[in-house]
């Protein structure tokens, strides 16, 4: 492992709120969350369904703007507009597009980063194989398994060149098998590229399984605030 | 469940690579596509051959299906020189007509303002009938091919705009969500999230557009013109030549099918992954 500054605040959330405003009420989806990912760490943040994890997840890759509160990426204060384009972001289905073989398909961060075609594919063809994608290169996302596509798409997430990765419910949409082989992968793969990472889930399982640190979301009653917070070492800090 | 002790991750065992779908219901073969529309064609002409002979239909009310092909033999060359006119009238109309349509919808997806300036305008151009428009369209250009090439435009048009529209505002949110994490940019969302998954739409408003040109070119040449299928067939109906008339009517048709399957083609060879999608989702 390359000495990397272990503990440098990567993403942090300071009173994180989000308030959707509908006729005639509204909705407190998130309401003063802190929440920190070191460099490096692998941090899941676990919820029932309604408890505003999609929401934070949008609120982090910049897709919607707070209502309230602060969010820093390595230590600057970032409005959306800034975070967008700078956190990867996977969300719970691929979003292949089906037009595009699986390799181009990888290669669409790059592209949009302006590396040439020819370089974008080489590197992406020298992490086909550890994503499990040899021999899919020219394939197009339909005639892919659903465990295939997903490695694929973070595979695309991957290569986008994000330190920072959310993962939205990245197998959720997968057999328990194919799931926890995704998620044994998914260690391995992390390990050895050492990205930053957030994931969503509902599994705690998954979460104990994968974290360093996992986040706990819990909906309050609609209109008190919502008590969110407890943290609970994970696996520990890997070594 | 007992949470696995992470161990070296290269030890970590190989991932269950689940093949890709397996090719499940058999595709017709060249014989099953053929067959079908053959045998059933060769039904209904055998029919109406039967009719007009059992009935002693008067061959100026119904001629028989043998003679109307006797007779598209006979004048070939007459219904090529015409049928070469009527077709060049479908083709540019119906280029003009689709390309002003799809560059529209992109307008009108791509800017708000546009949309609400111009969409009322897009719904009357269609309340106008082209049967009162024609004729002032000949006044403005004479008996040349500009009137019927504007008609066809005209009608090609709208369902081109309005499937093409569809098109792009069905494209899924979440991958332009997605897109914009990637940090693209409006118009390269546009062009490489929204156009293409617009494609299928866009061939479907062609298809409805190729089907419709048709009755406009014949249109076109009725209200005025010296040649074309259309003219011929008025002119054979003014002889009361209705065999002939019959025969017109069949090139057309012939035309009609092939440069609808024409479209269907160039949409095969332009969208291949929509027809493979759709053929892996009927195999699950």
């Amino acid at each position: 492992m390359p000495d990397r500054p272990e503990g440098r605040i990567r993403l942090q959330a300071r009173g994180l709120a989000k308030r959707f405003e509908f006729r005639g009420g509204g909705v407190q989806a998130l309401d003063g969350l802190d929440l920190e990912v070191a460099d490096g760490q692998f941090v899941s943040v676990i919820g029932p369904s309604g408890c505003g994890k999609s929401t934070l997840f949008n609120l982090l890759a910049g897709l919607e703007a707070p209502s309230a509160g602060t969010l820093f990426l390595d230590g600057d204060r970032c409005d959306p507009s800034r975070l967008l384009g700078r956190v990867g972001y996977m969300p719970q289905r691929d979003l292949l597009m089906p037009w595009r073989t699986i390799l181009d398909n990888t290669v669409i961060g790059l592209e949009v980063a302006g590396v040439g075609r020819a370089e974008a594919r080489r590197r992406a063809l020298e992490l086909f194989d550890a994503f499990g994608l040899t021999g899919f290169e020219r394939r197009r996302p339909g005639e892919l398994s659903g465990g295939m596509r997903q490695r694929a798409a973070l595979l695309r997430t991957f290569l986008a060149g994000r330190e920072v990765i959310l993962l939205d419910e990245p197998f959720g949409a997968l057999d328990s098998l194919t799931r926890a082989g995704m998620q044994q992968w998914l260690v391995q793969v992390w390990e050895e590229h050492r990205k930053t990472i957030l994931l969503i889930t509902h599994d705690v399982d998954e979460a104990l399984f994968l974290s360093d640190r996992v986040y706990v979301l819990t909906p309050g009653r609609a209109g008190s605030s919502w008590p969110w917070r407890s943290t609970c070492p994970g696996r520990g800090p890997m070594r | 469940m007992t949470v696995p002790a992470r161990t070296d991750p290269r030890a970590a065992p190989p991932l269950a690579d689940e093949p890709p779908p397996a090719p499940g219901r058999r595709r017709p073969g060249l014989a099953g596509r053929v067959l079908p529309p053959l045998v059933f064609s060769l039904v209904v002409l055998g029919a109406w051959q039967a009719y007009t002979e059992l009935a002693d239909i008067s061959p100026l009310l119904l001629p028989s299906s043998w003679a109307v092909a006797v007779s598209v033999v006979d004048n070939a060359a007459l219904f090529a020189r015409n049928a070469v006119v009527t077709l060049q009238e479908i083709l540019l109309g119906f280029v003009l007509g689709a390309t002003a349509g799809v560059a529209l919808a992109v307008l009108l997806t791509y800017s708000r303002l546009a949309e609400r300036a111009v969409y009322p305008w897009l719904v009357a151009s269609q309340m106008v009938p082209i049967v009162a428009v024609a004729p002032i369209l000949v006044v403005w250009f004479g008996f040349t091919i500009v009137p019927k090439v504007v008609v066809v435009a005209l009608v090609c048009f709208f369902p081109v705009v309005v499937n093409t529209t569809d098109g792009l505002k069905s494209v899924d949110p979440e991958m332009v969500r997605l897109m914009r994490t990637l940090g693209m940019s409006r118009l390269r969302i546009m062009r490489s999230v929204r156009v293409p998954s617009a494609l299928p739409y866009v061939f479907s408003g062609l298809k409805v557009a190729m089907a419709l040109s048709m009755i406009g070119a014949v249109f076109g040449e009725w209200v005025g013109s010296s040649e074309g299928l259309g003219y011929l067939m008025l002119a054979l109906n003014n002889q009361l030549a209705t065999t002939e008339l019959f025969g017109a009517v069949l090139v057309l048709s012939l035309m009609g099918i092939s440069l609808f399957f024409l479209v269907g083609l160039v949409e095969r060879l332009v969208i291949p992954w929509h027809h493979e999608s759709r053929r892996a989702l009927q195999q699950q």
